[in-house]
């Protein structure tokens, strides 16, 4: 039996190739595809995000990450589906009413998909309501809200105010992040969290939802 | 001495009588205060030069302000929500890595816009598709960045034909905390790129003025062997004392004072924030000059302010 030492090497290197074999291999070695992503593929993923917050990776390298990541999960999603494994929570991530910057939003996403959680991508532009509707709908336990400029910073808050105000608010946590947020500032809209980066999205998200690290 | 000699001596580190202060005002927000905004103006000639009221549209942007999308010169599509603000590009013209052998950039002039080489290349490829060429470090990607060298290399030699005393850049090179690339991969790509066109600019006699939003401390040595003489770096992503440490006297700092919390600070933190970057970067010599965007989300005291605090501390002497 082997352990996860090569699977987890081969997620931080970006080998999207050896990544899904290796996995087919502790697969066919009888571990359980829960155990495989548990044990192998996330921790992998945990790795390239301390290597970011230290400034040894940079954005190329997380993304390769988590590129072979997918290929990884990719092997085991049916197995996944069929023994009915949850992800650690469902996020529905976007980028606030009047931005349409994306970049910070999609490394989140990455980051997140990542630390084994389902993102919901709900876009750019993103009006109040509509984070609301798609919260309800796809059963959000986590919003990621995104600007970067600080003229819509204020959506934030509308936000949070629509959550509130349609009654959901306690059903969901809410983090914010984005080139010009700070924590006061989290703190002062009724935000649950900020994280400055993808990669403390991933321990805020945990964090918020107690999910262990 | 006119404004401008002193701007030079600040750039040149040649003894300027005063630091250069620059406040801009982006059409948002001439849309947002209006007259309001003009009084301002008319009270800090110094600062705006004599301004004839009524001189201004107040809602007449220029085509990339404007609401909606376009397509630029290189087949860019970008979008624009918010009307007198920086749209940005939605649409990339080279989205797989196969396109960028058959891609042709413009052929005639087309100017040197905000985003002219490292952003030109995410523009084209997408962002993560370039952040994966750079990860990988295919071919395509040493060709695209020679195609958009080589079309730059073009606009500068028709920039410096008009014999300019400063050739002005504009490229945002880091993320708010972070470079996007690691610094080794930045300076074995791009650098020779700004270097090739920073030669250009200082052989017509041309000193080099480059802007850059994000982090990028870690690169700004190499900016300054690319030819920077001088630097407009944000303090929020950089650190008042990471510039200090890295680029005071070696670069003149036209320091872009932390825009991300003008809409938040009082009055009092304005002048606090003025007074401690002043206090840190200043040298007798020069190599200092000050700059204030304000965005429509920018309080008018807050503006008034800006310019009463940089009114203040042009004349800071130590």
């Amino acid at each position: 039996m082997q352990n996860y030492d090569e699977l987890r090497e081969c997620v931080i290197a970006g080998k999207k190739a050896q990544v899904a074999e290796l996995v087919r291999k502790h697969l066919d070695e009888g571990k359980t595809a829960k155990d495989v992503m548990d044990n192998g593929l996330i921790p992998g993923m945990a790795i390239v995000g301390k290597k970011f917050q230290e400034g040894e990776f940079f954005i190329p390298e997380m993304l390769m990450a988590a590129r072979s990541l997918n290929a990884g999960l990719e092997v085991l999603r049916p197995l996944l589906e069929a023994s009915d494994v949850k992800p650690v929570a469902k996020v529905l991530m976007g980028t606030v009413k009047g931005d349409i910057h994306d970049i910070g939003k999609n490394l989140v996403a990455v980051m997140l998909r990542g630390g084994g959680f389902e993102v919901i991508d709900a876009g750019v532009d993103v009006p109040p309501d509509k984070f609301v509707e798609l919260a309800r709908e796809n059963g959000a336990d986590l919003i990621g809200l995104s600007a970067l400029l600080t003229t819509t910073m204020p959506s934030m808050k509308d936000t949070i105010d629509a959550f509130q105000s349609q009654g959901y608010r306690e059903n969901v946590k809410i983090m914010i992040g984005g080139a010009p947020i700070t924590q006061e500032y989290a703190d002062e809209i009724g935000a649950d969290g900020f994280a400055r980066n993808a990669s403390y999205a991933v321990e805020l998200a945990k964090k918020l939802l107690g999910v262990a690290a | 001495m006119t404004k401008q000699e002193n701007y030079f001596r600040a750039t040149d580190f040649g003894v300027p009588e005063w630091i250069p202060i620059r406040v801009s005002l982006m059409p948002a927000t001439w849309a947002k205060y209006r007259e309001a905004l003009e009084e301002i103006v008319m009270e800090f000639p110094f600062i705006f030069g004599e301004h004839l009221p009524g001189s201004i549209g107040f809602d007449a942007f220029d085509g990339t302000y404007n609401e909606g999308e376009f397509t630029d010169a290189w087949g860019c599509v970008w979008k624009n929500v918010a009307p007198g603000l920086d749209g940005m590009v939605v649409g990339h013209p080279l989205p797989n890595r196969r396109d960028v052998r058959n891609f042709e950039p413009p052929t005639g002039i087309v100017g040197l816009p905000h985003g002219f080489m490292f952003m030109r290349l995410y523009y084209l490829r997408g962002f993560e598709q370039l952040m994966i060429d750079f990860a990988e470090e295919p071919p395509e990607l040493q060709m695209l960045i020679d195609k958009v060298l080589e079309h730059n290399l073009m606009e500068v030699d028709a920039l410096v034909k008009a014999k300019p005393d400063m050739a002005v850049f504009g490229d945002d090179l880091g993320n708010q905390d972070f470079l996007p690339i690691h610094p080794q991969k930045w300076r074995k790509y791009l650098q020779p790129c700004y270097a090739q066109m920073y030669a250009k600019c200082h052989a017509a006699g041309a000193r080099v003025y480059m802007h850059s939003d994000g982090h990028i401390i870690e690169i700004i040595d190499n900016l300054i062997e690319a030819g920077v003489d001088i630097l407009n770096p944000q303090v929020g992503a950089n650190g008042l004392d990471h510039l200090a440490r890295v680029a005071k006297g070696k670069v003149a700092i036209d320091l872009d004072l932390d825009r991300q919390r003008f809409p938040f600070w009082s009055p009092a933190h304005i002048e606090a924030h003025v007074r401690e970057a002043v206090e840190m970067l200043y040298a007798p010599e020069g190599g200092l000059l000050l700059y204030a965007e304000m965005e429509p989300d920018v309080p008018l005291e807050n503006i008034r302010a800006m310019c009463e605090t940089l009114m203040k501390f042009k004349d800071f002497d130590g």
